[in-house]
């Protein structure tokens, strides 16, 4: 089971920026900035973080939707950066992705058949009966009526609609599956129900799952890992239940923070974030979420810190964790430590 | 569509998919429920299609026989009118009526082949422009430029007199003046339905480019098409008037409604039928076609599909 799918080493995918026309100054948009990870076999990873942290980028350009500009992204053994066109348009089979918007990712023209028929059509020689019987059963699988599958997609409601999303992703038995913010757009009664058939699907097919999203309810409820990004890089990164009860970065503590408990319980607080989002135009140098840090150190605004293994699977780019403990602060990380664990976020 | 709707059809499938005869009937049928008024535009222009392709051959007339003794005859509802000759005859005794159908034929082949034509060129062109962009769509765009830029009648009068006047080199002049007509209105649609997520997640599947061209952008860019292409009908029939008018359409005796108004215009004030009954046939021919490419862009688009009344 711990045999790896995907790896993706250093991705970077940046944005230029036209000042204007005469301009020689290059200005870049990092959106993805040297994002590494991997993903194994029937596994989950969540990918979080704010808005415009770069994950919906970093969704598209693992599966070179968009072209990353650097890095490398091994799928199935393979580097798919190197495929060409059209090795790519054949290895797609194995990867598909469930889009975030349940109206505009249908071709209104299409029946429900003919959309979860599509993938089929592309890549599999069965006859058309044999394909149908297929679509039938994948309808079935995510909970649609298979006699519904004449109906057009605008005569669904959104909830139906993302199941035929999930439909089309699964009809290939694809061996990645990545999630673009996949129950965002839904009504929250419906999204239970919706992450509730991911994660049976999930289980069942055995494929992995990523699972890209702000909502942290969500992640925690589906993934086996999670992966906390900041400002297009990845700040924490380590199985969901660690980094939920005991969240190392200060920014992942923050987010975790900022959901909103009920009761709190006594003798809890709460580490809210202040500030805003910095313009990725302009990051902060060294520690991108630097100005924002409650607990901030001298060489935070100027070295960037490493992403370190902290042990149990677990990685942070901070310079509290940092094995040596930083640069000119020697050993501060124990102390820092249990600071931050002092607080049970899990109890929502 | 409400969840009652969803649910009546439950009990069984909403719609079969039939074949042949059946299937053409309650499309037909489909369209009179959906847009009455394209329907009676069907309507019209089959008749006006049917009046003049094959009444004439009925009458045994081609319009080009001339009846020195009978010229300027009235309309049979006038005083002086003869129903030999039910809409009038003109300065050479030919009949009105013959000439208006004979007439006819000229103004829709060349309209539909016009059409046809600068169509084909036009979408094929604008879709790849549209839809690969780059430099691709620029030599196109430039190309198309050139052709806009060159005056229609400079173009006319070098082809024709290259090549002499004919209906054929008439519809190949209308086409090569009015492609980039459709090239442009093409590359525009596709490049808005380029941009839809359904072809991101076309590109996510796999599916190769020239399926997602046919499959996704085409028949969603066809609707902005198909009344561009029903208004630019109604325009060749006028270019058709105006070019044989001046002599470099269609060569006489043929008849055509252009030539018929040029000639009858000259006797406007004692024989109006001569340039009102063409004149009325082109409007006509002109108000069906309009409401066809209305209703069918109406019954085109999916989301408007209704069930019933």
């Amino acid at each position: 089971m711990q045999a790896e799918l995907l790896r993706v080493k250093n991705l970077v995918r940046r944005y230029e920026l036209r000042s204007g026309l005469f301009s020689r100054q290059q200005r870049y948009i990092h959106a993805v900035d040297g994002v590494s990870f991997s993903l194994n076999r029937a596994e989950t990873l969540g990918i979080v973080g704010e808005s415009g942290c770069g994950k919906t980028t970093l969704s598209r350009a693992m599966l070179r939707l968009v072209e990353p500009d650097e890095g490398e992204i091994i799928f199935r053994g393979r580097d798919i950066r190197s495929l060409t066109k059209e090795e790519l348009r054949r290895e797609r089979r194995h990867m598909q992705i469930v889009f975030q918007d349940p109206f505009g990712s249908f071709n209104p023209r299409m029946t429900v058949r003919e959309l979860i028929d599509e993938p089929l059509s592309v890549h599999s020689r069965d006859s058309a009966a044999a394909r149908l019987e297929r679509v039938r059963e994948v309808m079935a699988k995510v909970g649609l009526d298979p006699r519904l599958c004449d109906r057009h997609p605008h005569e669904f409601s959104g909830g139906q609609r993302q199941r035929i999303g999930i439909a089309r992703a699964l009809v290939l038995r694809p061996e990645l599956i990545i999630g673009d913010e996949p129950v965002s757009a839904l009504d929250v009664s419906i999204r239970a129900q919706i992450l509730n058939l991911m994660k049976q699907l999930q289980e069942e097919s055995g494929a992995s799952f990523v699972m890209v999203s702000h909502d942290l309810g969500a992640i925690r409820f589906i993934c086996h890992r999670v992966a906390v990004m900041y400002l297009g890089r990845v700040v924490e990164e380590g199985r969901t239940e660690d980094v939920f009860r005991e969240p190392l970065h200060p920014y992942t503590r923050g987010l975790i923070d900022a959901v909103p408990v009920p009761r709190l319980r006594p003798g809890k607080t709460r580490q809210l974030l202040t500030g805003e989002i910095p313009s990725p135009v302009n990051p902060p140098r060294g520690c991108h979420f630097h100005p924002r840090c409650p607990l901030a150190l001298k060489q935070c605004n100027s070295v960037a810190p490493a992403f370190n293994e902290v042990g149990g699977g677990r990685r942070v780019a901070c310079h509290l964790f940092a094995p040596t403990g930083g640069i000119d602060t020697p050993a501060p990380v124990p102390v820092e430590k249990a600071g931050l664990a002092g607080r049970r976020p899990d109890q929502h | 569509m409400s969840h009652e709707q969803l649910d009546a059809a439950d009990a069984g499938p909403a719609y079969r998919r039939r074949s042949g005869p059946a299937r053409a009937w309650s499309a037909l049928h489909a369209l009179l429920l959906q847009s009455p008024s394209a329907f009676i535009g069907a309507l019209i222009l089959v008749l006006i299609v049917f009046a003049c392709f094959i009444v004439p051959a009925l009458l045994g007339q081609d319009g080009e026989a001339t009846d020195l003794l009978n010229t300027f005859v009235p309309p049979v509802w006038q005083e002086g009118g003869s129903w030999a000759t039910p809409l009038g005859t003109d300065h050479l005794g030919r009949d009105t009526l013959s000439r208006i159908l004979i007439g006819g034929r000229i103004s829709l082949t060349v309209a539909f082949c016009a059409v046809a034509m600068a169509l084909s060129i036009g979408l094929v062109l604008g879709t790849l422009s549209g839809f690969y962009g780059g430099w691709i769509d620029s030599v196109i765009m430039r190309v198309g430029d050139l052709f806009l830029a060159y005056p229609f009648m400079l173009l006319t009068i070098s082809v024709i007199a290259l090549l002499g006047p004919s209906l054929t080199n008439l519809i190949i002049i209308l086409a090569l003046a009015d492609w980039v007509t459709y090239a442009r209105t093409v590359r525009g649609s596709v490049i808005a339905v380029r941009g839809k997520e359904y072809v991101r997640a076309a590109e996510a599947i796999g599916t190769p480019n020239r399926t997602i061209i046919r499959r996704h952008i085409l028949p969603n860019t066809i609707a902005p098409i198909l009344v561009l292409a029903t208004v630019r009908a109604a325009n060749y029939i006028i270019w058709e008037s105006g070019l044989s008018f001046l002599g470099m359409g269609v060569p006489p005796p043929t008849p055509t409604w252009g030539i018929m108004l040029a000639e009858g215009r000259n006797y406007i004030l004692n024989a109006w039928w001569l340039v009102t009954l063409p004149g009325l046939a082109i409007m006509f021919t002109i108000l069906s076609v309009n409401l066809l490419g209305d209703g069918l862009r109406d019954a085109m688009d999916p989301r408007l599909k209704r069930v019933g009344k």
